[in-house]
This record gives structure tokens, C-alpha cells and sequence, in this order.
């Protein structure tokens, strides 16, 4: 009786949904699952054998795995495709674990949601893995771009927002509007860096003209030689930041001289990582992102030096600080809700850990950490809130 | 069988149309299973020197050392395990009455059975936007959390059950319900007591599958905010969260290698999860059609 | 079965026995019976609700934001730019609607032949044996996670086979052509299956006809059953392309965000599921133009997928009720 199964119906639109009289399959597909659970039990739960002699880029056995050679410390980490032990700095901040108050934070609980700027995300996420491992709190970091994260701020649906740009007078009203009170903590300098693939030696230095001729709106650049003439007619591949990121308001604000004017035909991207990517990949291509990523990525992706009139000045954490390197040098910040602080018990020792640890947070995350004169405004700040609670 | 004596018969050109039309069929089943084997062996081979149980016990990181799917695994074990639970007793339900107790060739019937077939080929976006527009937004509000998650995917899967169901309720025979009845029971009866007991390996076996289809499915929970930065398990229904295959789309869009290894090992572990519920299906279905068999 | 044509309570005429005699009023406890179904039969009746109430819920909450953004941009989707989340936004559905046709039509030239060639090799050409081997095969692709798809095409397809082979245009990372490969693949055991169950389910007579005429097996799988069982395998395509058209993770990740308008396969494109996506990434607030754009193009998706899914399913039907 050749009555058709029915498995076409469950079959349109869903990946799969078995034939119903099919006791055919049974054999087949037990042993493809048993050999490859299998395989992979033993892998995931095995232990390995003792590792190798350990000296930095020695081959090593297990990730993550701590060892103590002659006085070093060691960590067996990713390296390209395999495992091999690593040096772990002198200052074994690792988890930025300072001594001392941590012992305080251990009776913290509660939920953190955050969200905002991608850029800031590292930073803040890092010292929320820090902060999560000392006390008991559950703290979530969304990557929804600045814009986004405000717009959920204000709406009342996070307890901090992370921006790589201050927030707007439209953004400030429709918190207003919703009752949200907040204070706005800068934590961190970055130096929006542009970037050139790898085997592009013609642009090392642009200045700022040279980029709005790129990036503003109408822009019908699609070569190198029409950027200045000496240059190779190489085609141009950009990439940037999508428009909810604070990142692509900065930037476009700095260059173009209005927020959100910019040209349309680029690879647009929430997340910075894409652009670190589309950059290596063709000799082209160019981009912007936050110096962070490209401190992590210096080596797949060049930066660019900017003249903006004195001369060319490479983005560093230096040159960010000493205020040379203009006009693409920016704070970076953190919003906290007044509600969140007083209600939210984790929220305060969440930011006091923050504001302690921050010069070893930034320099893990790779961030250009604050002057000493943004260092007491943050402390005044954080204290003020803290009369919140 | 093929044409045995008339096969001297056969002008060349015949055989070899023959021969070279069976060449590429089994050529396709051939590709399609190297297909398969190859998919495995390159995520095998860049990940083999990661795996340690570490992966399964530690938590999302920005150090590619310190990362593991924990987090991701019990997030999609949450939003799933909600989802079905939503999802399993509705849709067994909705497919004994139209089975059952429904007039078989009124229009409202059909119209039904139609929409369930249309809701089942709807792309798995628009789910999510639904949750976004109703859920996580507008009327409950109830946010980027398990939650939201778990009815979004309740509602994806929903259509699928339903079908699945309503194939092992046919699946029983009708002599079952006629004796039943003969014997003086009242539908509901039947169904309850006989009919429900007895299809109940097949609709395990349809809904496992279901479930697993919901615990590879990342673009619902994309707009529904999973793709963030999790280090905790879900504790309770308005938990944040993240799934497995979006955990795996994270680091796959990370711009450093080490993390393509790890969405790698990720995508096994991943793959692995889904066949063991398959396997379970399975057995389940050779364990039902054993015990019909009887 | 309908309600009340076996159900001899119903008419039950059966009284109790009591002392007295017997009475002509149903018992108590058949009437507890009765009582129960009705319970029973409302409660799955609100079940079915449910499904009604998941539509409406699609429509309501697709409909207001289209129809308030059209309003407003009108004739601006027959444009060919698609930026709606810059200022000025541009809202020319052309990029997207080209973007999403170029991978659909990659996609179905890689799932139609190969699938139909797993279907007919099923249903015409396979032992018993075989058999049993090769559907669970057709079941495990099928069971891949598309986020491992796009694994596979963002990191082998696009920089070991695009990058390299692709004569046209310049690499970027992201092709359509990649995205397209994946998708087919994708989309391949929906082929092979529902076609499989059109053609398995010609009945076995016409097959002896053709093999008592002197075909060869060829002929026969060509020429008898795929003719036989041509809508089965017209649905089978249908049903496959709309599965194509939703599909959004393979898209995002193998085809980059750039809804770029061009024919070259080679370069990256932006289709109408990885529009979604890639919007709902970053937050789009309530009631922004962002967030109706994400609306509108999912009405516009949902729309296509149902009217191709409408269709093959009614193909479907009929065929069915051919051989039944």
C-alpha cells in the first residue's frame, strides 16, 4: 500500500520532521549518533595526558590551564590553531582580581542589564565578568549600538547604558518624558582609529579633508587616486559603523561635520569586528573603529595617521591624552539610572568595582584609561550617586 | 528490473544515457553525504585541540581562554524546555479535536487545517517579530527574557506539532475507536482512554523532532535580544539569556581566529545535542512501531 | 467521525435501574459522561483557538506599521537605494528584492537537480538496503543548523572557493554566491522529499507498463514517474524556494549586510530575511522608521513565502487525492 506519508507538510518550512512510517532509518542513524557522541564524549571529558615541557609557545594540552615554570607564570592558551603556553604578564591583573575589597562584593546579588555602544561593551563587559566572579549578581551586556542602548534606557528597560557619544537632546527628553533620571560617567578615552589593509603603504597619513571627501554624503570616491592623485587606482572597499552606533554619530560628526551625514554605500555593521574583518581581507579597503579593537587586531589591520593641520598624529593612548590627536579623540561613557541605584542593590557596588578597578580593567580591555582630572570627576560622581541609595 | 532480454537489444546510446543518468544520481547521493563528512571534518579539525570539558563549563568571555558555552547550553535548554511545554500540550490537544471531535469537510475545518499548513511554512523571522511587536513590546512587555524567548518559539513550533500529532492519531487504527464506541464509550472517552495512549510514542517521536528543529533555530531569538553578552544560567523566566546557535553566530562574527575555533567546537557540541534528541525519536518510534507490531 | 453519529449516549435511551423499574432518564452517571466530553471538546476547541489567534497576530502585527510607513514614503520603495536606517533614509526595495532573488535563484539551481536526483534515486532506483541508508542521509542535512552552514560558508565557501575561483569582480569576504550555496544545500532535503513521496506514490502499474513496453529503467523513472508525478515535483520546488526566501541566519552571515544592487553573484548582497535580521541586531526603537522598515519588509516577506507555500500545498492536495 503506497500511501504517502505525510511528511511533506511538516517538512515545508521546517528543517526536518521524520517520515512517520519510517522505521527504516533506525539502524543508520543510531550508529552515526552513537560513533559521533561518542567521539566527542571522550574528547570533551577526557583528560589529557601531562603537558608538554612548559616554556612560552611550548605546545600545551589543556586551555586555560596555569603553570609555574622557573618563577613564570604560564597559561596555556589559543594560539592560531593550536594550544601553546603563554606568558602571563607580571601583573597577574588577569581578572583584574585586586586585592583587598573584593571580599565585600562576595554577599552582592542581583540582575545588571546593560546595553549600548559595542564599542564600550568590551570594557564594561569585562569588568562585569571581573565583578560577576566576586559576588553573585547576574549582569548582561547587550551590543544594540549607542542609540539603541539609549533607546532602551530610556524607556526604562536598562539599568546602565553604555555610549560611545554623549547622549542627544532628543534621547535626554524622551528620558525626561519617561521619568528616567541618570548621571553621565565618562570611564574611558578612545581614539577612533581608521584603518587600511595590511599592504596599503600609500595612505598612511590622511587628513581630515581627505576623509570627508571619502565619507560624506554623495560621495562618489570609489578609488584611492581620487582621494589624492598620487595615489595608487586602487578600488575602494569601505566599511563602517552601522547608524545606530555611537561610534558612526561621532565619526561622522567629526569628519562630516554633522552627525549622521554620510554616504550610503558602505558595508555597514553593529559590530565592530566585521569591519576589523572586511579590512583585512582586500588591500582596499578601509574602515573605522574604536581603539580598542584595533590595539587587539593591530595585527591584521593598519592604522591610520590623522593630520587635522599640525601634522600627522597616530592614534595611541598617549596622543588621545595630550590631546593631539584631534578631531578623532573621544570619552567614552557609562549612564546609570538613579532608580536602578537605588533600588537595584547591585547596581552601586557594581560601579564602585568598576570605578576602583578601572585602570586594570582598561588596560585588559585595552582601553585609553583617564586623566587624573576625569579620575576625580568620576569618583565625585560615583559618590553623589551613591548618596542616591 | 531492468529490461533483462531485451538488453542486446539496447542501442548504445540508450546504455549510455542509462549509465551516465544513474552516475549522476548516485553521484548526487554521494556528493551529499561527502557533503556531510566534510562539514564535520573541517569543523573537526579546527577545533580537535580545544576540547576539554572546559567548553561545557565555562562561560562567554572576551578572553578566547576563559570561554565556554554553559551559559548558551542552559539558555537553550531553558527557552526550549518552556517552549515545548507551552507548545506540547496545545498542540496535541488542538490536533485530537480536529482529528477527533472536528466535522470533517466543513469549511471552518478547513480553513483551519489551511492556516496550520501556512503557519508551518512561515520563515522563522517573522515569528520573532511578532514576539518583538507583542511580547518583548506593546501589550506585555515582558522584555528581552526566557519569557518572550520560550513563546516565540512555542508559537514557531506550534503548527509543526500539530501536524505531527494529527499523523500519529491517524496513524491508530480505526478499529480501536469503533470498539470502543461499540462498546458504549463516549468520544471523549475513546480518545482519552485508547486512542491518546496509543499514539502517544508517535506524537513523542514528532515533538522531540519539533523540539529540536526550535533548539537550532537562532533568527526568531536574534530580534529578541539573545545575541548579548551572558555569563549566567537562566534562573527563572524573566532571566536574560542566549541559545546555543546564537552563542556559535557571536563568535563566528568575532574578528580574532582564536574565536572561529571555538564557534567551531561550538557548532559540534551543537550538532551533537541535536542528534542525541533525534536518537531519542528514533528509538522512541522503533520502540512504538515494536509495540503496535504485537 | 462526527459528533453524535456513534456516540450512543447521545441518544441514549438507557435509563437506570432503580427499584421502581427501569426509568427513561439518562443517569447520573451518563450524564457526568456527557459532561466531561463537553468540557473535553471546549477546551481542545480553544486549543485550535490558538493557531487562529497566532495568525491574527501576524497580520496585526505586520499590517499597521507597513500600511503607516507606506503612507508616508509612497512611491520611495521603487527606488534602487536601500538605506533606511541613514539620514536622509532612502527606502528603494530594489537592492533587497535583487539581493534576495540572486540567493534564491543560486540557491534552487544547487537544491532542484541535486534533489531531484536524491528523489528519483530514492523512489526508483534504490533496494530496500539502500534505501535505508540513504534517507537518514537526506534527515541529517537536513538536521544542520543553519548557524553552521553559515559557519561553514563565511569560513571554507566565501575565503577558500569565491575568494579564489570567483573570475568576476573583487572579493570582499561576503558573497551571495556563497550565501546561495549554502541555502540550496539547505533547502535540498525539502526537495528530495516531498518529492520523493509524489514519485514513490505513483502507483506501481505504470511503472510494469513502462517496463513491459521495453523501457529502461531511465526511461521509465523519467519518462513514466516524473511526468506521473510532476506536481508533486512542481510543489517540492514551490515549497523549497519559499523555504528559501525565509531564510535569514545563512544570508547574514555568508552575505554580509550590504544591500548592495548588482547581478555579480560575487559580491555581497542584503536580502529581505537578512535585512530583518541585521535591523533587529541593533536596537530599533518602537515607532521609529527603523523599526516600521523591519515591519515592512516582513510583510512583504511573509506575503511571499505564503502565497508560495499556499500554493504548493494546494498541489500538494490534489495529488494526494489522485492516489488516494
Amino acid at each position: 500500500m503506497d500511501a504517502p506519508s505525510c511528511q511533506h507538510t511538516a517538512l515545508s518550512g521546517v528543517s526536518q520532521v521524520g517520515s512517520m512510517k519510517g522505521y527504516l532509518m533506525i539502524s543508520m542513524k543510531k550508529s552515526v549518533t552513537v560513533v559521533l557522541g561518542i567521539a566527542l564524549a571522550t574528547a570533551l571529558l577526557a583528560s589529557p595526558a601531562n603537558a608538554n615541557e612548559v616554556k612560552n609557545t611550548a605546545p600545551c594540552e589543556r586551555r586555560g590551564e596555569v603553570a609555574v615554570a622557573k618563577g613564570i607564570e604560564y597559561k596555556c592558551s589559543l594560539f592560531g590553531k593550536s594550544l601553546r603556553w603563554k606568558k602571563v604578564g607580571a601583573a597577574a591583573a588577569g581578572a583584574a582580581s585586586t586585592a583587598g575589597n573584593n571580599a565585600d562584593y562576595a554577599n552582592v546579588s542581583g540582575k545588571i542589564s546593560i546595553d549600548g555602544s559595542s564599542t564600550v561593551a568590551p570594557l564594561t563587559g569585562v569588568a562585569a565578568e571581573a565583578f560577576q566572579k566576586v559576588s553573585k549578581t547576574q549582569i548582561t551586556v547587550g551590543i544594540s549600538g549607542t542609540g539603541g542602548g539609549f533607546s532602551r534606557f530610556c524607556k526604562g528597560e536598562t539599568d546602565i547604558s553604555n555610549a560611545s557619544r554623549p547622549i542627544k537632546s532628543t534621547e535626554a527628553a524622551e528620558c525626561a518624558k519617561n521619568g528616567i533620571k541618570y548621571t553621565e560617567m565618562i570611564v574611558a578615552n578612545d581614539a577612533l582609529t581608521v584603518v587600511i589593509n595590511k599592504n596599503n603603504t600609500w595612505a598612511a597619513c590622511l587628513t581630515t579633508a581627505e576623509l570627508k571627501k571619502i565619507w560624506n554624503t554623495g560621495s562618489t570616491v570609489t578609488r584611492w587616486n581620487q582621494v589624492r592623485s598620487t595615489f595608487p587606482a586602487a578600488k575602494m572597499v569601505l566599511y563602517g559603523a552601522g547608524t545606530d552606533s555611537g561610534t558612526f554619530d561621532y565619526f561622522t560628526e567629526a569628519i562630516n561635520g554633522k552627525a549622521q551625514v554620510s554616504r550610503k554605500d558602505y558595508n555597514p555593521t553593529e559590530d565592530d569586528n566585521v569591519t576589523v574583518n572586511g579590512v583585512r581581507r582586500s588591500a582596499g579597503a578601509t574602515g573605522y573603529y574604536g581603539l580598542s579593537y584595533y590595539l587587539e587586531n593591530s595585527d591584521v589591520n593598519k592604522a591610520v595617521q590623522i593630520d587635522s593641520g599640525k601634522g600627522c598624529v597616530t592614534p595611541s593612548a598617549a596622543n588621545v591624552i595630550n590631546g593631539t590627536y584631534t578631531p578623532l579623540g573621544r570619552p567614552l561613557f557609562v549612564y546609570v539610572k538613579h532608580e536602578s541605584a537605588k533600588s537595584n542593590s547591585a547596581v552601586i557596588p557594581f560601579m564602585t568595582y568598576y570605578k576602583e578597578n578601572l585602570a586594570a580593567l582598561a588596560k585588559k580591555a585595552q582601553f585609553v584609561a583617564l586623566s587624573a582630572e576625569q579620575q576625580t570627576k568620576l569618583n565625585s560622581e560615583l559618590d553623589a550617586i551613591k548618596k542616591l541609595a | 528490473m531492468s529490461t533483462l532480454s531485451l538488453a542486446s537489444k539496447l542501442s548504445p546510446i540508450r546504455k549510455l544515457k542509462d549509465g551516465s543518468f544513474r552516475l549522476f544520481l548516485t553521484f548526487s547521493i554521494v556528493a551529499t553525504l561527502s557533503f556531510i563528512l566534510f562539514v564535520v571534518y573541517t569543523l573537526w579539525n579546527d577545533s580537535y585541540f580545544l576540547m576539554s570539558s572546559d567548553l561545557l563549563t565555562k562561560f562567554p568571555s572576551n578572553d578566547p581562554d576563559d570561554v565556554g558555552f554553559q551559559s548558551a547550553i542552559f539558555g537553550s535548554i531553558w527557552v526550549v524546555g518552556v517552549a515545548s511545554l507551552l507548545s506540547l500540550p496545545i498542540g496535541i490537544l488542538t490536533a485530537l479535536y480536529l482529528e477527533e471531535f472536528a466535522g470533517k469537510r466543513n469549511r471552518l475545518t478547513s480553513a483551519i487545517e489551511t492556516n496550520i499548513q501556512n503557519l508551518a511554512g512561515v520563515p522563522a523571522v517573522v515569528f520573532g517579530m511578532i514576539g518583538l511587536a507583542f511580547v518583548a513590546r506593546g501589550p506585555l512587555s515582558w522584555g528581552f527574557t526566557v519569557g518572550s524567548a520560550s513563546v516565540v518559539l512555542a508559537m514557531m513550533i506550534l503548527p509543526v506539532v500539530i501536524i505531527v500529532a494529527r499523523e500519529a492519531i491517524r496513524a491508530v487504527p480505526p478499529s480501536y475507536r469503533d470498539g470502543a464506541l461499540a462498546l458504549g464509550a463516549t468520544n471523549w472517552q475513546a480518545v482519552y482512554r485508547l486512542i491518546l495512549p496509543s499514539s502517544i510514542p508517535g506524537i513523542a517521536t514528532g515533538s522531540i523532532l519539533a523540539v529540536s528543529r526550535a533548539m537550532g533555530e537562532s533568527a526568531p531569538l536574534l530580534l529578541l535580544g539573545a545575541l548579548s553578552f551572558v555569563t549566567f544560567n537562566p534562573t527563572g523566566l524573566d532571566s536574560q539569556f542566549t541559545i546555543m546557535p546564537l552563542a556559535i553566530f557571536k563568535y563566528a562574527s568575532d574578528s580574532r581566529d582564536e574565536f572561529h575555533y571555538i564557534a567551531s567546537a561550538g557548532s559540534l557540541i551543537l550538532i551533537v545535542i541535536l542528534f542525541t534528541l533525534n536518537l531519542i525519536a528514533i528509538l522512541l518510534r522503533d520502540y512504538a512501531n515494536r509495540k503496535s507490531r504485537v | 467521525m462526527e459528533v453524535g453519529m456513534y456516540d450512543l449516549s447521545q441518544t441514549d435511551r438507557t435509563g437506570s435501574a432503580t427499584a421502581e423499574g427501569v426509568s427513561l432518564a439518562p443517569s447520573a452517571h451518563l450524564r457526568r459522561r456527557n459532561l466531561v466530553q463537553k468540557i473535553a471538546v471546549n477546551i481542545m476547541r480553544a486549543g485550535t483557538v490558538v493557531t487562529v489567534v497566532i495568525t491574527a497576530g501576524i497580520i496585526f502585527s505586520l499590517i499597521p506599521p507597513t500600511i503607516q510607513l507606506l503612507s508616508e514614503i509612497g512611491t520611495q520603495i521603487f527606488g534602487t537605494s536601500w538605506a533606511p536606517l541613514f539620514i536622509p533614509p532612502e527606502f528603494g526595495l530594489l537592492p533587497l528584492i535583487t539581493g534576495t532573488f540572486v540567493i534564491v535563484l543560486i540557491a534552487m539551481m544547487v537544491a532542484i537537480p541535486f534533489g531531484l536526483a536524491a528523489a528519483l534515486f530514492l523512489s526508483d532506483y534504490a533496494s530496500y538496503q539502500t534505501r535505508r541508508f540513504v534517507k537518514p542521509i537526506l534527515e541529517i542535512l537536513a538536521g544542520i543548523p543553519t548557524v553552521v552552514l553559515g559557519l561553514f560558508g563565511l569560513y571554507f565557501v566565501n575565503p577558500k572557493l569565491v575568494e579564489k575561483y570567483w573570475p568576476i569582480g573583487e572579493s570582499v569576504g561576503y558573497s551571495a554566491l556563497g550565501a546561495g550555496l549554502m541555502t540550496g544545500i539547505l533547502t535540498l532535503p525539502i526537495v528530495a522529499s516531498v518529492a520523493d513521496d509524489a514519485l514513490s506514490s505513483v502507483p506501481r502499474a505504470m511503472r510494469e507498463a513502462g517496463y513491459a513496453l521495453g523501457a529502461t529503467r531511465r526511461e521509465v523513472a523519467t519518462k513514466v514517474v516524473f511526468n506521473a508525478g510532476i506536481s508533486g515535483v512542481v510543489a517540492a520546488v514551490i515549497l523549497a524556494f519559499a523555504r528559501a526566501f525565509g531564510e535569514t541566519t545563512v544570508a547574514l552571515m555568508v552575505a554580509g549586510s550590504y544591500p548592495k544592487l548588482s547581478g555579480n553573484p560575487g559580491d555581497p548582497m542584503q536580502t529581505m530575511a537578512s535585512f530583518i535580521g541585521f535591523a533587529g541586531i541593533g536596537d530599533q526603537p518602537t515607532d521609529s522608521t527603523g523599526y516600521r522598515t523591519i515591519f515592512l519588509v516582513g510583510a512583504l516577506l511573509f506575503l511571499i513565502t505564503l502565497v508560495f507555500n499556499l500554493i504548493g500545498n494546494r498541489i500538494i492536495l490534489r495529488y494526494r487525492e489522485v492516489y488516494e
